[in-house]
Protein backbone atom coordinates (compact mmCIF):
# COMPACT_ATOMS: atom_id res chain seq x y z
CA UNK A 1 0.00 0.00 0.00
CA UNK A 2 1.62 3.45 -1.02
CA UNK A 3 1.17 6.34 1.39
CA UNK A 4 1.45 10.21 0.34
CA UNK A 5 5.10 11.56 -0.41
CA UNK A 6 6.44 13.09 1.98
CA UNK A 7 8.65 15.90 0.01
CA UNK A 8 7.53 18.68 1.51
CA UNK A 9 8.15 17.49 5.19
CA UNK A 10 12.04 16.20 4.08
CA UNK A 11 13.28 19.32 5.13
CA UNK A 12 12.15 19.22 8.64
CA UNK A 13 12.76 15.67 9.12
CA UNK A 14 16.29 16.12 8.27
CA UNK A 15 16.46 18.84 10.78
CA UNK A 16 15.19 16.91 13.35
CA UNK A 17 11.86 18.97 13.37
CA UNK A 18 9.22 16.84 11.85
CA UNK A 19 6.19 16.44 14.28
CA UNK A 20 6.21 12.66 13.11
CA UNK A 21 9.87 11.00 11.94
CA UNK A 22 8.54 7.59 12.45
CA UNK A 23 6.04 7.67 10.03
CA UNK A 24 8.54 9.74 7.85
CA UNK A 25 11.11 7.22 7.78
CA UNK A 26 8.63 4.11 6.98
CA UNK A 27 7.71 5.96 4.44
CA UNK A 28 11.51 6.41 3.00
CA UNK A 29 12.15 2.87 3.38
CA UNK A 30 8.94 2.58 0.77
CA UNK A 31 9.44 5.06 -1.92
CA UNK A 32 12.08 5.33 -3.61
CA UNK A 33 11.60 8.88 -5.29
CA UNK A 34 10.96 10.79 -1.31
CA UNK A 35 14.23 8.42 -0.43
CA UNK A 36 16.35 9.97 -3.53
CA UNK A 37 15.05 13.83 -2.20
CA UNK A 38 15.94 12.90 1.56
CA UNK A 39 19.61 12.10 0.10
CA UNK A 40 20.08 14.91 -2.23
CA UNK A 41 18.31 17.56 0.51
CA UNK A 42 20.57 15.52 3.27
CA UNK A 43 23.87 15.78 0.78
CA UNK A 44 22.74 19.25 0.08
CA UNK A 45 22.36 20.50 4.01
CA UNK A 46 26.05 19.15 4.04
CA UNK A 47 27.88 20.98 1.63
CA UNK A 48 26.07 23.65 3.37
CA UNK A 49 27.49 23.28 6.22
CA UNK A 50 30.99 22.50 4.55
CA UNK A 51 31.34 26.23 3.64
CA UNK A 52 34.38 27.42 5.37
CA UNK A 53 34.07 30.64 7.56
CA UNK A 54 36.63 33.17 5.93
CA UNK A 55 39.72 33.66 8.00
CA UNK A 56 39.77 36.17 10.62
CA UNK A 57 41.99 38.87 10.04
CA UNK A 58 44.94 39.37 13.20
CA UNK A 59 44.11 42.00 15.68
CA UNK A 60 40.23 41.71 15.06
CA UNK A 61 39.49 42.09 18.55
CA UNK A 62 41.67 44.56 19.56
CA UNK A 63 40.27 46.29 16.41
CA UNK A 64 36.87 45.96 18.28
CA UNK A 65 38.34 47.05 21.50
CA UNK A 66 40.06 50.19 20.40
CA UNK A 67 36.84 51.17 19.01
CA UNK A 68 34.55 50.40 22.38
CA UNK A 69 37.23 52.60 23.79
CA UNK A 70 36.92 55.49 21.63
CA UNK A 71 33.41 54.95 21.70
CA UNK A 72 32.74 55.00 25.42
CA UNK A 73 32.68 58.41 26.85
CA UNK A 74 35.12 58.88 29.38
CA UNK A 75 33.69 59.41 33.18
CA UNK A 76 33.70 63.26 34.21
CA UNK A 77 36.56 63.34 36.09
CA UNK A 78 38.61 61.76 33.50
CA UNK A 79 37.90 63.98 30.36
CA UNK A 80 40.53 66.15 28.83
CA UNK A 81 38.50 69.76 29.75
CA UNK A 82 38.44 68.48 33.66
CA UNK A 83 41.94 67.23 33.61
CA UNK A 84 43.40 69.95 31.82
CA UNK A 85 41.38 73.03 32.27
CA UNK A 86 38.82 72.37 35.42
CA UNK A 87 41.09 70.77 37.95
CA UNK A 88 44.21 72.99 37.80
CA UNK A 89 42.53 76.12 37.98
CA UNK A 90 40.43 74.10 41.06
CA UNK A 91 43.41 73.57 42.94
CA UNK A 92 44.74 77.70 41.70
CA UNK A 93 42.09 78.66 43.10
CA UNK A 94 42.10 76.73 46.26
CA UNK A 95 45.42 77.86 47.12
CA UNK A 96 43.88 81.53 46.37
CA UNK A 97 41.08 81.15 49.12
CA UNK A 98 43.70 79.66 51.28
CA UNK A 99 46.36 82.41 50.99
CA UNK A 100 43.62 84.58 51.36
CA UNK A 101 41.86 83.18 54.43
CA UNK A 102 44.89 82.66 55.90
CA UNK A 103 45.95 86.49 55.44
CA UNK A 104 42.43 87.52 56.63
CA UNK A 105 42.66 85.66 59.68
CA UNK A 106 46.30 86.83 60.77
CA UNK A 107 45.29 90.09 60.12
CA UNK A 108 41.65 90.03 62.11
CA UNK A 109 44.36 88.95 65.06
CA UNK A 110 46.95 91.22 64.48
CA UNK A 111 44.55 94.34 64.43
CA UNK A 112 41.27 92.62 65.60
CA UNK A 113 39.24 96.04 64.01
CA UNK A 114 36.23 96.42 65.12
CA UNK A 115 33.39 95.86 62.65
CA UNK A 116 30.83 98.28 62.23
CA UNK A 117 27.60 96.99 63.55
CA UNK A 118 25.44 98.49 65.70
CA UNK A 119 25.76 98.96 69.68
CA UNK A 120 22.89 99.66 72.00
CA UNK A 121 22.77 102.99 72.77
CA UNK A 122 19.54 102.61 75.36
CA UNK A 123 18.48 100.29 78.17
CA UNK A 124 15.44 99.79 76.10
CA UNK A 125 17.42 98.24 73.71
CA UNK A 126 19.95 96.14 75.47
CA UNK A 127 16.88 94.66 77.22
CA UNK A 128 15.53 93.84 73.96
CA UNK A 129 18.79 93.45 71.89
CA UNK A 130 19.09 93.67 68.30
CA UNK A 131 19.96 90.13 67.50
CA UNK A 132 23.55 91.16 65.19
CA UNK A 133 24.20 93.66 68.16
CA UNK A 134 23.97 90.29 70.36
CA UNK A 135 26.05 88.63 68.02
CA UNK A 136 28.63 91.09 67.81
CA UNK A 137 28.70 90.86 71.92
CA UNK A 138 29.38 87.47 71.69
CA UNK A 139 31.85 87.56 69.21
CA UNK A 140 34.12 90.65 70.35
CA UNK A 141 33.46 90.39 74.08
CA UNK A 142 31.53 92.54 76.45
CA UNK A 143 34.12 94.60 76.96
CA UNK A 144 33.82 96.45 74.08
CA UNK A 145 30.49 97.89 73.82
CA UNK A 146 30.12 101.59 75.46
CA UNK A 147 27.02 102.79 76.92
CA UNK A 148 27.09 105.50 77.87
CA UNK A 149 23.86 106.88 79.57
CA UNK A 150 24.29 103.60 81.84
CA UNK A 151 20.91 103.94 84.20
CA UNK A 152 22.74 103.95 87.32
CA UNK A 153 25.10 106.45 89.59
CA UNK A 154 27.44 104.34 90.46
CA UNK A 155 30.48 104.56 87.98
CA UNK A 156 29.87 102.16 84.89
CA UNK A 157 32.74 100.00 84.10
CA UNK A 158 33.59 99.57 80.77
CA UNK A 159 31.18 96.42 79.77
CA UNK A 160 28.63 96.83 82.74
CA UNK A 161 25.76 97.35 80.13
CA UNK A 162 27.14 94.39 78.05
CA UNK A 163 26.67 91.77 80.92
CA UNK A 164 22.67 93.09 80.52
CA UNK A 165 22.72 91.77 77.04
CA UNK A 166 24.80 89.10 77.60
CA UNK A 167 22.00 88.30 80.36
CA UNK A 168 19.34 88.50 77.52
CA UNK A 169 21.56 86.46 75.76
CA UNK A 170 21.88 84.15 77.71
CA UNK A 171 18.01 84.39 77.69
CA UNK A 172 17.39 83.60 74.89
CA UNK A 173 19.59 80.65 74.76
CA UNK A 174 19.28 79.31 78.18
CA UNK A 175 15.83 81.01 79.51
CA UNK A 176 15.18 83.28 81.84
CA UNK A 177 15.63 81.20 84.78
CA UNK A 178 19.21 80.16 83.78
CA UNK A 179 20.10 84.01 83.13
CA UNK A 180 18.66 85.19 86.05
CA UNK A 181 20.70 82.44 87.90
CA UNK A 182 23.88 84.30 86.38
CA UNK A 183 22.59 87.41 87.07
CA UNK A 184 21.90 86.84 90.83
CA UNK A 185 23.77 84.37 91.74
CA UNK A 186 26.84 84.97 89.44
CA UNK A 187 26.71 81.27 89.13
CA UNK A 188 28.27 81.27 86.17
CA UNK A 189 29.55 77.67 86.10
CA UNK A 190 25.85 76.48 86.36
CA UNK A 191 24.87 78.35 83.16
CA UNK A 192 28.21 77.40 81.18
CA UNK A 193 27.26 73.92 81.79
CA UNK A 194 24.30 74.57 79.61
CA UNK A 195 25.82 75.86 76.77
CA UNK A 196 27.19 74.55 73.91
CA UNK A 197 30.93 73.99 74.09
CA UNK A 198 32.02 76.57 71.38
CA UNK A 199 29.50 79.00 73.67
CA UNK A 200 31.40 78.07 76.55
CA UNK A 201 34.59 78.80 75.39
CA UNK A 202 33.66 82.36 74.36
CA UNK A 203 31.54 83.37 77.43
CA UNK A 204 34.79 81.66 79.22
CA UNK A 205 36.75 84.28 78.14
CA UNK A 206 34.30 87.11 78.07
CA UNK A 207 33.64 86.61 81.75
CA UNK A 208 37.04 86.48 82.77
CA UNK A 209 38.09 89.40 80.81
CA UNK A 210 34.93 91.08 82.15
CA UNK A 211 35.65 90.26 85.58
CA UNK A 212 39.02 91.12 85.54
CA UNK A 213 38.24 94.14 84.50
CA UNK A 214 35.96 94.66 86.40
CA UNK B 1 30.49 25.83 25.10
CA UNK B 2 28.30 26.61 27.96
CA UNK B 3 25.75 29.55 27.39
CA UNK B 4 25.77 30.09 31.09
CA UNK B 5 29.37 31.10 30.55
CA UNK B 6 28.60 33.14 27.39
CA UNK B 7 26.35 35.22 29.63
CA UNK B 8 28.84 34.84 33.08
CA UNK B 9 31.20 36.74 30.89
CA UNK B 10 28.26 38.85 29.89
CA UNK B 11 27.45 39.85 33.37
CA UNK B 12 31.69 40.68 33.90
CA UNK B 13 31.64 42.74 31.17
CA UNK B 14 28.25 44.76 32.23
CA UNK B 15 30.48 45.33 34.99
CA UNK B 16 33.22 46.90 33.59
CA UNK B 17 35.56 44.08 32.88
CA UNK B 18 36.91 44.70 29.10
CA UNK B 19 39.21 41.39 28.79
CA UNK B 20 35.56 39.28 28.98
CA UNK B 21 34.14 40.65 26.74
CA UNK B 22 37.30 40.37 24.91
CA UNK B 23 36.59 36.93 25.42
CA UNK B 24 32.96 36.52 23.92
CA UNK B 25 34.72 38.51 20.71
CA UNK B 26 37.31 36.16 20.50
CA UNK B 27 34.58 33.04 20.75
CA UNK B 28 32.26 34.47 18.47
CA UNK B 29 34.07 36.26 15.60
CA UNK B 30 34.40 33.49 13.20
CA UNK B 31 30.53 32.73 13.12
CA UNK B 32 29.82 36.38 13.21
CA UNK B 33 32.26 37.06 10.26
CA UNK B 34 31.28 34.06 7.89
CA UNK B 35 27.62 35.40 8.51
CA UNK B 36 28.43 38.37 7.25
CA UNK B 37 30.54 36.92 4.78
CA UNK B 38 28.19 34.87 3.40
CA UNK B 39 25.18 37.97 3.47
CA UNK B 40 27.87 40.16 2.20
CA UNK B 41 29.89 38.43 -0.25
CA UNK B 42 32.94 40.71 0.66
CA UNK B 43 35.25 39.63 3.46
CA UNK B 44 36.26 43.14 3.74
CA UNK B 45 32.48 44.28 3.82
CA UNK B 46 31.97 41.41 6.76
CA UNK B 47 34.62 42.06 8.87
CA UNK B 48 33.16 46.07 8.87
CA UNK B 49 29.91 45.12 9.57
CA UNK B 50 31.26 42.14 11.94
CA UNK B 51 33.17 44.70 14.03
CA UNK B 52 30.17 46.93 13.93
CA UNK B 53 27.72 43.71 15.62
CA UNK B 54 30.27 43.71 18.52
CA UNK B 55 30.26 47.38 19.14
CA UNK B 56 26.26 47.32 19.12
CA UNK B 57 26.67 44.38 21.41
CA UNK B 58 28.88 46.69 23.38
CA UNK B 59 26.62 49.29 23.74
CA UNK B 60 23.26 47.83 24.38
CA UNK B 61 25.23 45.61 27.37
CA UNK B 62 23.81 47.03 30.22
CA UNK B 63 20.53 46.27 28.61
CA UNK B 64 21.27 42.50 27.11
CA UNK B 65 19.55 40.09 30.23
CA UNK B 66 20.22 36.25 29.82
CA UNK B 67 18.22 34.44 27.10
CA UNK B 68 18.65 30.63 25.86
CA UNK B 69 21.88 31.47 23.29
CA UNK B 70 23.87 34.37 23.34
CA UNK B 71 24.56 33.60 20.03
CA UNK B 72 20.65 34.46 19.20
CA UNK B 73 21.45 38.10 20.01
CA UNK B 74 24.27 38.10 18.10
CA UNK B 75 23.08 36.58 14.67
CA UNK B 76 19.75 38.97 15.14
CA UNK B 77 22.29 42.13 15.25
CA UNK B 78 24.10 40.94 12.65
CA UNK B 79 21.34 39.86 10.31
CA UNK B 80 19.85 43.38 10.91
CA UNK B 81 23.25 45.41 10.00
CA UNK B 82 23.79 42.81 6.97
CA UNK B 83 20.29 43.81 5.84
CA UNK B 84 21.17 47.31 6.29
CA UNK B 85 24.35 47.43 4.77
CA UNK B 86 22.52 45.78 1.60
CA UNK B 87 20.19 48.35 1.83
CA UNK B 88 22.36 51.36 1.60
CA UNK B 89 24.58 49.39 -1.31
CA UNK B 90 21.89 49.14 -3.17
CA UNK B 91 21.08 52.71 -2.84
CA UNK B 92 24.57 54.10 -3.68
CA UNK B 93 24.16 51.94 -6.74
CA UNK B 94 26.74 49.27 -5.29
CA UNK B 95 24.64 46.12 -5.69
CA UNK B 96 25.65 43.20 -4.07
CA UNK B 97 25.37 40.46 -7.04
CA UNK B 98 29.29 40.47 -6.99
CA UNK B 99 30.76 37.32 -6.60
CA UNK B 100 32.23 36.48 -3.55
CA UNK B 101 35.95 37.38 -2.87
CA UNK B 102 38.38 34.87 -3.52
CA UNK B 103 37.01 31.96 -1.42
CA UNK B 104 38.49 31.41 2.29
CA UNK B 105 41.26 28.72 3.08
CA UNK B 106 40.89 26.53 5.68
CA UNK B 107 43.80 28.12 8.48
CA UNK B 108 44.65 25.31 10.05
CA UNK B 109 44.54 22.15 7.70
CA UNK B 110 47.00 21.18 4.86
CA UNK B 111 45.64 19.89 1.77
CA UNK B 112 46.74 18.46 -1.03
CA UNK B 113 46.15 21.23 -4.57
CA UNK B 114 43.90 18.67 -5.62
CA UNK B 115 41.81 18.12 -2.58
CA UNK B 116 41.42 21.91 -1.99
CA UNK B 117 40.58 22.63 -5.27
CA UNK B 118 38.22 20.26 -5.37
CA UNK B 119 36.83 21.86 -2.09
CA UNK B 120 36.56 25.89 -3.79
CA UNK B 121 35.08 24.26 -6.68
CA UNK B 122 32.30 22.62 -4.33
CA UNK B 123 32.07 26.16 -2.33
CA UNK B 124 32.08 27.88 -5.19
CA UNK B 125 28.66 26.28 -7.14
CA UNK B 126 27.03 26.13 -3.18
CA UNK B 127 28.08 30.01 -3.18
CA UNK B 128 26.41 30.52 -6.64
CA UNK B 129 23.42 28.87 -5.61
CA UNK B 130 23.07 30.00 -2.49
CA UNK B 131 23.33 34.12 -4.36
CA UNK B 132 20.01 33.19 -5.99
CA UNK B 133 18.43 32.56 -3.02
CA UNK B 134 16.49 35.87 -1.01
CA UNK B 135 18.30 37.26 1.97
CA UNK B 136 15.83 35.69 4.53
CA UNK B 137 16.31 31.76 2.56
CA UNK B 138 20.36 32.51 2.60
CA UNK B 139 19.84 33.50 6.42
CA UNK B 140 17.83 30.88 7.44
CA UNK B 141 20.27 28.09 5.51
CA UNK B 142 23.42 29.71 6.93
CA UNK B 143 21.61 29.61 10.67
CA UNK B 144 20.81 26.11 10.54
CA UNK B 145 23.14 24.00 8.50
CA UNK B 146 25.93 25.94 9.06
CA UNK B 147 25.50 27.09 12.77
CA UNK B 148 23.29 24.40 13.72
CA UNK B 149 20.51 26.42 15.26
CA UNK B 150 17.45 25.01 16.19
CA UNK B 151 14.40 26.36 14.12
CA UNK B 152 13.17 28.05 17.95
CA UNK B 153 16.23 29.78 17.90
CA UNK B 154 16.44 30.66 14.06
CA UNK B 155 13.06 32.16 14.92
CA UNK B 156 14.28 34.31 17.51
CA UNK B 157 17.18 35.87 15.00
CA UNK B 158 14.62 36.26 12.15
CA UNK B 159 12.07 37.57 14.40
CA UNK B 160 9.35 35.74 12.73
CA UNK B 161 7.24 32.41 13.57
CA UNK B 162 9.00 28.91 14.03
CA UNK B 163 6.15 27.69 11.30
CA UNK B 164 7.58 30.64 9.42
CA UNK B 165 11.47 29.30 9.63
CA UNK B 166 10.19 25.64 8.92
CA UNK B 167 8.80 26.98 5.68
CA UNK B 168 11.79 29.39 4.32
CA UNK B 169 14.09 26.14 4.67
CA UNK B 170 12.18 23.78 3.15
CA UNK B 171 11.46 26.72 -0.01
CA UNK B 172 15.12 27.20 0.19
CA UNK B 173 16.70 24.32 -0.03
CA UNK B 174 14.00 23.41 -2.80
CA UNK B 175 15.52 26.08 -4.53
CA UNK B 176 18.86 25.16 -4.07
CA UNK B 177 18.64 21.44 -5.06
CA UNK B 178 16.67 23.14 -8.43
CA UNK B 179 19.57 25.55 -9.20
CA UNK B 180 22.92 23.07 -8.82
CA UNK B 181 20.59 20.78 -11.00
CA UNK B 182 20.02 23.42 -13.74
CA UNK B 183 23.35 24.82 -13.40
CA UNK B 184 24.44 20.68 -13.97
CA UNK B 185 26.59 20.89 -10.53
CA UNK B 186 27.30 16.87 -9.95
CA UNK B 187 27.08 17.38 -6.23
CA UNK B 188 24.02 15.58 -5.08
Amino acid sequence: MSTPHVLDELSAYIDGESHDPQRIARHLQSCPECARRHMELSKLSGHVHALRAPEVLPGFSERIAARVQADTPMPFWRQPFVTQRVVPTAWALAAVLCIVGTAYVVIQQVEAPLRDVPIATSPAEAIDPDPELLAHILERGIWETPFEEADSEEETMPGDLSVDLLIDALAATVGEEGAEAWYEEEDLLAILETLAEADVQILSELAQDHWDEG
Amino acid sequence: MSEIEDWALIARAQGGDMDAFQVLIVRYQRPVIHFCYRMLRSEQDAEDVAQEVFIRVYRYLKRLTPQAKFSTVLFGIARNLCLNFVRDMNRRGRGMGQPLDAQPALESNVRIPSQEAHLKEIEACIQAAMDTLSDDHRMVLFLRDVEGLDYEEIARVMKCRKGTVKSRLARAREQLRQTLIQNGDDLL
